[in-house]
């Protein structure tokens, strides 16, 4: 008897193992460091950590039920690699990271028991999810635009640079022939009686110049001739950096971003702060907050 | 003494097959909700007909008219079935089981009877709206239409601001669309919203439910309630769409991950065009292009891990709280005249450019116990001994009906009904 469980017990755990190992599935698990879909060298690799909170201006505010429903703050840190190829593929690899400092809202209700979602590969134009053990979860297809512009744009950069000085741009972040450029494309404008026109974009204007900045709106049908909103842009002349953008529609203010840098010989980006108009259930409207802090940005150009 | 032992013998027998035949002779209804018919109860019933040889009735009744309407028909039914007699419908022996709105049916049975003329010695209510169900307030006041075209509004704006043409299929067979829809779109919410007489009925509130309430009934009671898992309104939804409460759950989780991979698509190449900006400046003009496309698509992201309190608070099984937490912010420095502190006119903050941990308290909603649809605090009939309280742990207001579809091997509504029909001998719900 004790005989026969033991054999019926090997054999199911044969069978078990047997059946896993032949579930490609669990043999497919997904390497962190290198892009497992695309084994050509990228023209851009650039990675990061970003932990991210959102939270509400209630500000002491009495709000029905329903509306602060919506309105728990949350917290997340993902580590985040994207790659850029010379066909125009981007590839982007997400994994969620747990972290002591996250907000955990007291629910009293029994745990979600369903297979999370702990890392995301974009790559083409399929978008797959595993779970902690790196078993697919699920694969879909997503539109993910070719990047062949980025691509030319970095190749003409290429071109117009020497590799020493992209090379330190890139490392210390630092956006040393910035005022030179930018100085071309203010004049550029200025020239233009303060109107350029980028194809079939509308004019891009300064709004503000002192020593220090300068404020431009730029219509985002520039970049997309369907988009219908406005941005503005403001650029600090000392740090040689975009420190903000505010996104306009109709005149009125859809969000507001602001970037802020490391100080010292590395100024990569450290801080981005989004303020964003939610409309609540109840139609009210409040600002939502979010501040992402990046950590060990890499970026590598291979030109 | 062998004639002794044999009188015994033929004693323990006869009374045996007395008991039996008490047993056999138990009346049960099966009664079903607002959402339900007669197949509703089929799984338990057919198996305690066979483990318990209970007579039971089990058929569909026309909810769409109200509580007592609904009550009549139960009570029309048992003397059809039964006869209108003091050993058939009207025996003190019948049990009574309703689900959701059956509850109610039974409970109002209950009190528009006359002692002598009831159907039911006692009855078990299980995840019924014994005060009322909250849902129904919020489809009458439109906070359920309003919940689901925000939801809309916040799952179109990530595809709209990419330029994807709307509605948008997210995932296969999954468009932006459907998913907030489903909110008003399943059939338990299109059952309230389709009777509005039953509806009004059932809201917290309401004549019939303070009516059911008031009515003091010495008859024994039991109640079952559910309490489900995480998130408990996809789970009652994916119940009530496949059968099972993992499947939609799945299919969500993947939205969800399309909407975080959009968003990180575009936080990244808005990094990466901040980068290429120092070269040529127009590229910042991608920049913001990217961060607003990201901002978008993290909207409906944020809807979608947000939408169980929603759900909740439809449902009103939230409660605000006051939570403490700590947020790491980030403040900017002004650029006088910069685009945000032009009109302030403040110093600059100390602490601009560097990040800081801030300690924050303030109301927050927490999410309390429900089977999807109703909160605990509705399901459990108070004024009955503790004892009487049965849960049934991770089931949802959909499959508590028949637990063995939610994937695992033990179906957790039958050990509690074993253990209702198996408390001690002489205790009404006893069944041999």
């Amino acid at each position: 008897m004790k005989k026969t469980r033991i054999q019926k017990f090997i054999i199911f755990f044969i069978a078990t193992m047997f059946t896993i190992s032949c579930d490609k599935d669990y043999l497919h698990i997904p390497d962190t460091n290198s892009n497992i879909e695309n084994s050509a060298k990228a023209l851009l690799e650039i990675s990061y950590k970003m932990t991210t909170t959102r939270d509400y201006e209630i500000a002491g505010a009495s709000l029905p039920d329903l509306d602060l429903a919506t309105l728990n703050p949350s917290s997340e840190k993902q580590e985040i690699k994207m790659e850029l190829f010379e066909n125009g593929q981007l590839d982007i690899t997400i994994e969620e990271v747990d972290f002591s400092e996250k907000i955990r809202n007291p629910h009293k209700i029994l745990p979600d028991d369903s297979p999370k979602i702990v890392k995301t590969v974009i790559s083409g134009n399929t978008i797959k999810f595993y779970d902690a053990n790196g078993k697919i979860l699920s694969t879909e297809n997503i539109p993910i635009p070719n990047h062949s512009d980025l691509v030319k744009t970095i190749k003409d950069i290429g071109s117009d640079f020497s590799p020493e000085d992209i090379n330190e741009t890139i490392a210390t972040m630092q956006g040393h022939h910035l005022i030179d450029n930018l100085e071309a494309f203010i004049k550029n404008l200025e020239e233009e009686k303060n109107h350029l026109q980028k194809s079939s974009g509308s004019p891009i204007t300064i709004i503000e110049q002192g020593d220090n900045y300068v404020t431009l709106r730029m219509p985002l049908n520039n970049i997309e001739p369907a988009m219908s909103q406005e941005s503005v842009l403001l650029i600090d002349k000392t740090l040689n950096k975009i420190v903000g953008t505010r996104i306009y529609s109709n005149n009125q203010l859809l969000q507001s971003t602001f970037f802020g840098y490391n100080k010292g010989e590395v100024q990569s980006l450290n801080a981005i702060k989004t303020i964003q108009k939610i409309q609540l259930l109840s139609g009210n409207e409040i600002d939502m907050i979010s501040y992402s802090k990046i950590d060990d940005m890499e970026f590598n150009l291979n030109l | 003494m062998k004639k002794t032992i044999q009188k015994i013998a033929l004693l323990i027998t006869f009374t045996f097959s007395m008991l039996n035949v008490t047993a056999q002779d138990r009346n049960v209804a099966w009664v079903h909700g607002l959402d339900g018919n007669a197949s509703s109860w089929q799984h338990y019933n057919q198996i305690f007909d066979n483990e318990r040889n209970l007579n039971s009735l089990r058929t569909t009744y026309n909810t769409e008219n109200g509580i007592t309407n609904s009550a009549n028909q139960v009570i029309n039914s048992m003397n059809t079935r039964y006869g209108n007699n003091a050993n058939g419908a009207n025996n003190s022996q019948n049990l009574g089981i309703g689900h959701s709105m059956g509850g109610l049916m039974l409970r109002d049975a209950d009190r528009i009877t006359a002692n002598g003329t009831k159907k039911f010695g006692g009855y078990i209510t299980v995840t019924s709206p014994n005060y009322g169900a909250p849902i129904s307030n919020s489809l009458i006041d439109g906070s359920v239409e309003n919940a689901a075209e925000n939801a809309c509004n916040k799952l179109a704006d990530g595809p709209a601001a990419q330029l994807f043409s709307l509605p948008w299929g997210i995932v296969s067979n999954l468009a932006t669309n459907v998913l907030c829809d489903k909110f008003i779109d399943n059939d338990l919410v299109q059952g309230l919203q389709g009777t509005p007489v039953t509806n009004n009925d059932l809201r917290v509130g309401s004549q019939t439910i303070n009516d059911i309430n008031d009515y003091n009934t010495n008859l024994p009671r039991i109640s079952i309630w559910a309490e489900e898992n995480s998130p408990v309104h996809w789970r009652m939804i994916s119940s009530n769409l496949y059968g099972n409460d993992t499947k939609f759950v799945n299919t969500v989780n993947t939205a969800r991950g399309v909407y975080n991979g959009f968003y990180i698509y575009n936080t990244s190449l808005a990094v990466v065009t901040g980068v290429f900006g120092f070269w040529n400046p127009f590229a910042w003009g991608l920049t913001a292009t990217y961060t607003y496309r990201a901002t978008q698509w993290k909207k409906g992201r944020n809807w979608i891990d947000d939408s169980e309190n929603i759900w909740s608070s439809l449902i009103k099984t939230t409660r605000s709280e006051p939570q403490t937490y700590w947020v790491n912010t980030w403040i900017p420095c002004p650029y006088p005249p910069g685009i945000e502190q032009r009109t302030a006119n403040r110093p600059p903050d100390e602490d601009c450019g560097e990040w800081k941990w801030v300690q924050r308290t303030r109301y927050i909603s927490v999410n309390y116990p429900s089977d999807g649809l109703l909160p605990q605090y509705t399901q459990e009939l108070q004024g009955i001994p503790f004892g009487n309280r049965y849960k049934v742990e991770g089931a949802n207001h959909i499959e508590v009906r028949n637990m063995t579809t939610d994937g695992n091997v033990v179906d957790e509504t039958y050990e509690e009904f074993i253990k209702i029909f198996n408390r001690i001998p002489g205790d009404f719900f006893r069944t041999n």
